[in-house]
């Protein structure tokens, strides 16, 4: 049997198989890593302005809110709204939020988005479908080790393992090793 | 393998597709008859609860932007908020929850932080690096969190404080509580 054979069809054929979830974990990866610099899963805008026709707090209820944004000139929906302090009004939109001081009539506008493909590849890295999902990306996990191991014997000479395809290989477990060296132990 | 692939697709859309015709704003299995606390009685009890199952309704005033991992809500009194988290059957919040009454089933959990918690933290801050030290940040209370960004940032600063709070409260230790979701719906 020729071993060479089998895994060259293995390592096609699972890599055909598991290149969807290479994009996912790659680009879930990219997102994550950068996690302090940006909001993968939702985009989110902030506008201030000032309110100067506020109904008086008594007077506040759905009908003068909605009578309220209407007159904003914003493409928003009223859903509810409540005090989150004795000044501040907080106003739940189907887009996002109002924050209104109701003394000052400062505002803040939040409108908030999902952001597509980000959020659904990061809803599967982080496992939280869990169940079913953690086995098949286990199995993905797996496969990867597969597709690695089987990957150093995909060619044979000078470009193989024996040559140049050794010192890449070790330039690639160095890398991780400096980092570990300085930033672990 | 052609079939295996067309048979699979075709189960993919027909489950797809049955579960958007079932789809309500959040779990539909939680019972009506549940007697529910609001957050206005339970905050002042919550001490009486750690480990026991609650239903508790109240308006979602906050969902995590990153990640859906929690949710504040809030009842009559806005000053009390009642921290909410995904559980086995939530994975995460959906942000359109923001505003809405919700009912929610679950467990209540306890974090007790003592000077062993403390001295733990301290001893990841000043043996660590910094991002490992703001790991062990994750136990605690959401509005703490943001007194320690809002003080300096510093760690060993937010440690400190947390040990004056529990020397003015008088007892060995400090609680953060918050409910573990075992089923949420959405009443508007």
């Amino acid at each position: 049997m020729d071993i060479r054979k089998w895994i060259r069809i293995l390592h096609r054929d699972i890599g055909y198989i598991f290149f969807g979830m290479c994009i996912i974990y790659g680009l879930s990866g990219i997102a994550l890593n950068h996690i302090d610099d940006w909001n993968p899963n939702y985009t989110i805008n902030h506008k201030n302005f000032v309110l100067n026709n506020i109904p008086e707090k008594n007077r506040i209820d759905k009908g003068s809110l909605i009578s309220l944004i209407s007159e904003l000139s914003l493409d928003v929906t009223y859903r509810s709204h409540y005090f989150s302090q004795p000044d501040i009004l907080k106003v739940f939109l189907k887009e996002g939020s109002l924050t209104i001081d109701l003394t000052s009539g400062e505002t803040l506008l939040e409108q908030i988005k999902k952001r597509p493909v980000f959020r659904e590849v990061n809803f599967l890295h982080y496992n939280k479908p869990k169940k079913l999902w953690t086995w098949f990306s286990d199995l993905f996990a797996v496969s990867l080790i597969f597709l690695s191991t089987t990957g150093l014997f995909m060619i044979q000479g000078k470009k193989g393992i024996t040559g140049r395809g050794a010192w890449l290989a070790i330039l690639g477990i160095i890398i991780p090793l400096i980092f570990l060296i300085i930033y672990l132990w | 393998m052609k079939k295996v692939i067309l048979a699979l697709s075709t189960l993919l859309i027909i489950h797809y597709s049955c579960s958007n015709l079932n789809r309500k704003p959040a779990n539909e299995n939680l019972s009506e008859d549940l007697s529910e606390l609001t957050v206005d009685n339970f905050s002042d009890k919550i001490a009486d609860f750690p480990g026991k199952e609650v239903t508790i309704s109240g308006r979602v005033t906050h969902v995590c932007r990153h990640g859906g991992q929690r949710l504040f809500i809030t009842g009559e009194d806005s000053s009390k908020t009642v921290r909410i988290t995904t559980g086995e059957n939530i994975p995460e919040f959906d942000i359109a929850l923001e505003g809405s009454m919700i009912v929610v089933k679950g467990i209540v959990k306890e974090l007790i932080i003592d000077e062993t918690y403390l001295a733990e933290w301290e001893a990841e801050v000043t043996e660590s690096t910094s991002k490992e030290s703001k790991g062990h940040q994750d136990g605690l209370d959401e509005h703490q969190k943001q007194e320690v960004e809002a003080e300096s940032g510093d760690p060993l600063a937010s440690i400190q404080k947390l040990r004056d709070d529990i020397a003015a409260s008088g007892t060995d230790h400090l609680s953060d509580y918050w409910i573990e979701t075992i089923e949420l719906k959405a009443k508007e």
